[in-house]
């Protein structure tokens, strides 16, 4: 194309923008709005995907049935990452070049983020509430500020809760059980500065592998090193692995698991061994006699449209999904990616998952409010109120 | 039934012999370099992928095909190509050194790999490899001053003299241009007397011994020369990934490249090409099938694992020869048509027997 082509070119566009309205960003059209999400559907993590997409689909569902965001229909557009970062980021081309997707919504996994969020900011898509290590996602995509994440942060979750219960609890000597990983990395960024601020050290580390399930070694050296609070790193099988072996021993410790250790499915696959657990928590756990009138209508409409209980993941998804409509519907007709990050910042989100209103500070949602919760009867109950 | 009638060594030792198979190969060649024309960008960046696993998929070729040996460890020398790209393009080395220095440091990584790797054979080769490559998952993990640990390291963008590579078309380039190398390399090597030696050695490790050639030699020269084919792989993966964490390199990968190479065909270089092809686009198949299927069905999680699983099961049951074996029949086939005979292929000796003789 020569110059005087190219003149005539943006001088014609410039005439259809004056009759159309101003350009649109990719993947907004007149009658709708395509937002991608990529999920594990064939990895390790599949078991749980169906209620991370289902929540995600009900809240966009809703929308769409009201009406959708300013007379747009949202068109979501599903992939398969199986949790690797190779496929992650054919999907995301895919989406991006293919699809033309005006957003990632929800997007699963650490590996498969990390490997994609930054050709997803580069080539001007915006990725909301990416399921990743918080901080880490920033990072790699060097501040962009089309990057907005919601899954509060384990370190720093980890910190605000040791700083209080540790004086709170007496507590004197404190051990980890970690997994050697980014996971058993984020713990330990946590619970090394907590101990720092107060003045102690930790008396007692064992870090275990992905995929371990006998933790007999673990407690033994937190016995042996004479603990009175662990520090359990650990997701739902080792938590109840950690459990069962105190129980085991009859030791009369306690025992604090951090926020992915603390889920209804632990209560519920742990039962008797698992009493007692406290656990540090970053959203709502609504126990299933719940009268949040928000919560019914979410959990009534999630039977009735998948014949399935939703759990905390399903409300996480739906909850997230529903702070992004918020935060199109708040940009206004005309959307383009810079009007939505303006309009996003300027939200704030509050839902029966949420322990505060939540706003974007630095793109993260703030504040990161922490309750300690402790198994009782099989079901996890509040002990102390967010914080 | 086509006889050849050669007048002189030169034609003999002609790739290709024929007008046919000139045309078909440059034709298949310009449509390679006029692909950027007509494909998207997200078309492009796909066929990039399939050449990065192409190359990778040759460089198991040379083993598992050429040598016979067995390797469930391959994605470990893709991690240290990529790492090793990534740590020494950071650290300033341009990318036309850095790409030859990543596979050089992959060669030793097999070289040294081979070395215990002689002495065993057969299902416990597979299984050093495979402890091999769960170290080197694991050191990824941890050795943060180089690989940035369990949270990752970013890979500076390609550049060549000066002139960005970044963009789809000209990392599909860099691609083409890589795995051309590779391919007439190799064909050309598997031709000379050092491919021979690896037949010989696959076939019958005694008979190969005594007509002189130094069985342990060949065995760790195979290791090292696949190893750093696949470690050029690594360097291109790297940039395909933007951002390099340890669980791109999982068995998960390993045992996708072994696939390949068995379902394209065991000890043809083709075969690897049309393996890796067939591969990596199988998640796109699968996904087309989820939009046809009924939701119930397309929802099950696991679909992609159960086709995979059954296409390997099929080619085992009725096609041990991989693709490669179907495409030379379907060419004997059409050449010589009425009078095409099954038997031509039946099989005479197999590779995985002659472990028997040694």
């Amino acid at each position: 194309m020569n110059r005087r082509q190219m003149l005539a070119t943006s001088a014609a566009a410039l005439a259809l923008g004056g009759a159309f309205g101003p350009a649109r960003a990719a993947g907004v059209s007149a009658e709708e709005i395509v937002v991608g999400m990529h999920l594990d559907l064939s990895g390790p993590a599949a078991a749980g995907m169906p209620m991370l997409r289902q929540g995600t689909e009900m809240a966009i569902a809703r929308a769409n049935e009201a009406g959708g965001i300013h007379g747009r229909r949202i068109r979501l557009v599903i992939e398969d990452n199986g949790s690797q970062p190779q496929l992650a980021v054919r999907v995301v081309q895919k989406m991006i070049r293919s699809d033309q997707v005006f957003a990632l919504l929800n997007c699963f996994g650490s590996g498969t983020n990390a490997a994609t969020i930054g050709a997803a900011v580069g080539a001007g898509t915006l990725v909301f509430a990416p399921w990743a290590a918080s901080a880490v996602m920033h990072q790699v995509a060097k501040n962009s500020p089309l990057l907005f994440t919601t899954v509060p942060n384990y370190d720093t979750t980890t910190r605000r809760a040791l700083e209080r219960m540790i004086p709170q609890w007496g507590v004197r000597r404190v051990g980890v059980i970690y997994m050697e990983g980014p996971f058993g990395d984020l713990i330990r960024a946590g619970v090394n500065p907590a101990l720092e601020t107060l003045g102690m050290t930790v008396a007692a580390e064992a870090a275990y592998r992905p995929g371990e399930i006998d933790f007999s070694s673990h407690v033994a050296r937190m016995r042996a090193a004479d603990v009175d609070l662990i520090v359990a790193g650990t997701i739902i099988r080792e938590t109840i692995g950690v459990m069962s072996e105190v129980r085991k021993l009859g030791w009369d410790v306690r025992v604090l698991t951090a926020l992915p250790g603390r889920g209804t499915i632990v209560a519920r696959l742990g039962g008797a061994e698992v009493e007692g657990l406290y656990g540090i928590g970053g959203w709502y756990l609504h126990g299933p006699d719940s009268t949040d009138p928000e919560l019914r209508a979410f959990r009534d409409g999630f039977r009735d449209r998948f014949g399935a209980e939703p759990d905390e993941n399903a409300a996480n998804a739906f909850s997230y999904a529903n702070w992004f409509l918020d935060a199109l519907r708040a940009a206004g007709r005309e959307l383009d990616a810079e009007r939505f990050v303006a309009a996003a910042r300027a939200t704030t989100h509050a839902d029966f998952t949420t322990y505060a209103p939540l706003s974007f500070v630095d793109n993260h949602a703030m504040p990161e409010l922490v309750s300690i919760d402790r198994i009782v009867g099989g079901r996890w109950i509040q002990e102390v109120a967010p914080f | 039934m086509r006889f050849d009638y050669l007048t002189s060594y030169r034609q003999d030792f002609a790739l290709l012999r024929h007008p046919a198979d000139r045309a078909a190969y440059g034709m298949l060649a310009a449509a390679l370099l006029a692909a950027p024309m007509v494909v998207s960008a997200y078309g492009l960046g796909e066929l990039s992928y399939v050449l990065i696993l192409c190359i990778a998929a040759m460089g198991l070729m040379v083993l598992t095909g050429f040598t016979g040996q067995v390797s469930l460890g391959h994605a470990s020398f893709v991690a240290i190509g990529a790492y090793g790209h990534a740590y020494a393009l950071s650290q300033g080395v341009p990318f036309i050194l850095s790409l030859p220095l990543a596979a050089g440091l992959a060669a030793l990584a097999g070289l040294a790999v081979g070395v215990p790797a002689i002495r065993v054979s057969g299902l416990y080769l597979a299984m050093v490899t495979l402890a091999f490559a769960i170290v080197v998952e694991q050191l990824a993990g941890m050795w943060r001053a180089v690989t940035g640990g369990y949270m990752g390291l970013a890979v500076p963008p390609p550049e060549l003299f000066g002139l960005p590579l970044g963009g789809a078309t000209g990392f599909y380039y860099a691609c083409l241009a890589v795995t051309a190398m590779v391919l007439i390399g190799l064909v050309n090597l598997m031709r000379s007397g050092i491919g021979r030696a690896f037949r010989g050695v696959r076939d019958s490790e005694a008979a190969a011994h005594a007509l002189g050639i130094r069985v342990r030699a060949v065995r760790i020269a195979a290791f090292g020369l696949s190893a750093g084919i696949t470690g050029l792989a690594g360097g291109l993966m790297a940039h395909h990934l933007g951002y390099l964490t340890p669980d791109a390199f999982s068995l998960v990968l390993s045992l996708d490249l072994v696939l390949m190479v068995v379902i394209g065909g065991l000890g043809s270089l083709r075969g690897a090409i049309l393996g890796a092809v067939l591969i990596s686009m199988l998640p796109n198949a699968v996904a087309a099938l989820k939009a046809i299927l009924p939701d119930s069905l397309a929802r099950q999680s696991g679909l992609e694992l159960f086709v995979s699983g059954l296409i390997l099961v099929l080619f085992v049951l009725f096609e041990p020869q991989g693709l490669n074996g179907r495409w030379l029949k379907l060419r004997l086939l059409v050449e010589t048509f009425p009078l095409y005979r099954r038997d031509t292929f039946r099989r005479q000796k197999s590779y995985m027997r002659s472990e028997r003789n040694r």
